[in-house]
């Protein structure tokens, strides 16, 4: 069953007189890294909410064609229920925690299930020990930094048990050094867990090398999807205002003045990529 | 907003922190009652005298003392206000410890309940879960969107934005391209922590269940017991107008 299958997607908010979203398909495969991205604007946020069903409940408007979540049509079941199979963490974590402990908010989703007290506090143990936040388990959302209170919020989505996870710029709000952890912890739970990710993101050159494939937006429609490497390296990336790796963009240069280089996603891949034009190898081991 | 200081929640690990807020709210609330029913100034001072020894054992007395700070203004009006009717000194000192009493008890529930317990006992009680939820997130939110107030307030004032001129009304339009980006964010951030809350399945059952349940102590009995024996002795001296030294006679 595809975690993911968005099938002609057009959605147009109820008072806009455009459509968010035009004509969208994608299918993302069980145990997928997808990185979406795109200009501001361009729909990424209407895309993440129709995954778990806010667009259309939560957010009336005129939809047309379907997203279906392990098989479910979005239409045809409340958010409540997709949340248990699909969780959405969103850009500022402090409008995602409501309460005053992180203990308090992460068993909120299971409390909301109703289940029984052993297995909530089960879920909530579990949870902040997936993202590394036990030892916060009493503090208040105002005594954590950015980053802390954004695990404390993917923490509380975990709790939902979900197999998909769908995280909007969950760096927005973060400093360049907590970025990098979050991706980091993000990455390690797609591993340890086997869930299946989809990520938007426009920090690429910190996510490139995270992601198996890259779906890149603009003015609601989908411009380019596919290998990161092809995709990354494309273009169509600069005319629409996408600032590609600037390690893929180094060596893009490159190419065009007659080096023959593969396109790279990460420093590491650059370096190589130019040792091998240079002919040396030595350099790399030192660079790491 | 500093009077608002005051009024916040701080944990801690007091014995006045850790009693049930239900007990608390009726101690709280007796207190209220008796500053409100007796204007005696001995018997006020004695009640405030009591709450400072609830302040200190919350180790809140600094939180109380820089609230106090911010109500100056209106301490000071109802003391002028009441020699100006009265003219008498011990009436004014009265009116305004009265007024000190009766908000300390307010401030010293506040200080030392989590909101998160609060709704909790809110739903104890019997309040639907919903009501009990907006409540505490009411509190969770006030200082976000009072923090946010001053942001605003700063940038238009590093613009240019002179609030202290002009007459009353003037004064009163300055505000509004300060009212209205806060009004703005506080209605998008309302709608971020709606959604965020619908992917949490807030609402799919009738009735959720509680990680944490509130359980009264036997000191939490005892404290209840005191409250409202003090509450029946206020209602029944009202009542029968009898006389009692040191309260009100
Ligand atoms: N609740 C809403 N009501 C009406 N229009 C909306 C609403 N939310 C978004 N839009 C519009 O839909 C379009 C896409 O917005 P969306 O937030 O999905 O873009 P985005 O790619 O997430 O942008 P950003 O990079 O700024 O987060 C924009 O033109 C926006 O104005
Ligand atoms: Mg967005």
């Amino acid at each position: 069953m595809l975690p993911l299958n968005v099938k002609n997607l057009t959605f147009t908010y109820e008072g806009n007189d455009f459509p968010s979203l035009v004509d969208v398909s994608m299918k993302v495969e069980e145990g997928e890294f997808v990185l979406v991205t795109g200009p501001s604007g361009c729909g990424k946020s209407t895309l993440c909410k129709s995954f778990v069903g806010l667009v259309p409940h939560s957010y009336p408007g005129k939809m047309e064609g379907d997203v279906e979540v392990f098989g479910f049509s979005v239409k045809e079941k409340p958010v409540s229920e997709i949340a248990t199979r699909a969780g959405l963490v969103f850009q500022d974590p402090e409008n995602q925690l409501f309460t005053l402990s992180v203990e308090n908010d992460v068993a909120f989703g299971p409390e909301n299930l109703a289940l029984p007290r052993d297995a909530i506090r089960e879920r909530v143990d579990w949870s902040i020990g997936a993202v590394r936040i036990a030892d916060l388990r009493h503090r208040a959302p105002f005594e954590l930094s950015g980053g802390q209170q954004q695990r404390a919020a993917i923490a509380s989505i975990l709790a939902m048990k979900p197999t998909l996870m769908i995280f909007d710029e969950p760096t927005a709000f973060l400093d360049p050094a907590s970025a990098k952890s979050l991706f980091e912890l993000i990455y390690s739970l797609k591993k340890e867990l086997g869930i299946t990710v989809v990520l938007v993101e426009h920090r690429l050159d910190m996510v490139a090398a995270l992601a198996s494939r890259v779906v890149v937006l603009d003015g609601g429609r989908v411009v380019l999807d596919g290998d990161p490497r092809e995709v990354l390296s494309n273009k169509v990336l600069e005319r629409i205002g996408v600032g590609a790796p600037a390690a893929t963009r180094l060596c893009m240069r490159l190419r065009e003045r007659g080096f023959g280089l593969e396109a790279p996603i990460s420093v590491e891949e650059a370096a190589k990529e130019i040792l091998k034009v240079l002919g040396g190898t030595s350099l790399g081991r030192d660079r790491g | 907003m500093m009077a608002l200081e005051g009024f916040r929640f701080r944990r801690g690990e007091s014995f006045i922190h850790r009693s049930d807020p239900r007990a608390k709210f009726l101690l709280s609330f007796a207190f209220m009652a008796m500053a409100i029913a007796f204007v005696k100034l001995k018997f006020l001072l004695l009640i405030l005298a009591l709450q400072l020894a609830i302040l200190a054992n919350g180790r809140c007395l600094k939180d109380w003392i820089r609230s106090l700070k911010g109500l100056v203004p209106l301490i000071a009006l109802i003391f002028a206000a009441q020699v100006l009717v009265s003219w008498s000194w011990v009436s004014a000192l009265t009116y305004s410890v009265r007024f000190v009493a009766v908000t300390s008890t307010m401030s010293w529930f506040l200080l030392t309940t989590s909101p998160d317990d609060l709704g909790l006992s809110l739903e104890q009680v019997g309040l639907p879960s919903d009501i009990s939820f907006a409540f505490t997130m009411a509190i969770r939110f006030v200082p976000v969107i009072s923090y946010e107030f001053q942001s605003v307030y700063d940038a238009q004032r590093s613009r240019g934005l002179e609030l202290e001129k002009g007459s009353f009304v003037q004064r009163i339009r300055k505000y509004v391209p300060i009212i209205v980006p806060v009004f703005i964010e506080t209605i998008r951030r309302t709608y971020e922590i709606a959604d965020a809350m619908e992917v949490r399945a807030f609402g799919a059952k009738p009735k959720r269940t509680r990680l944490n349940v509130l359980v009264m102590r036997p000191s939490d009995w005892a404290i209840s017991l005191v409250a409202v024996l003090l509450l029946l002795g206020t209602v029944f001296l009202q009542l029968s107008n009898a006389k009692v030294p040191w309260i009100n006679a």
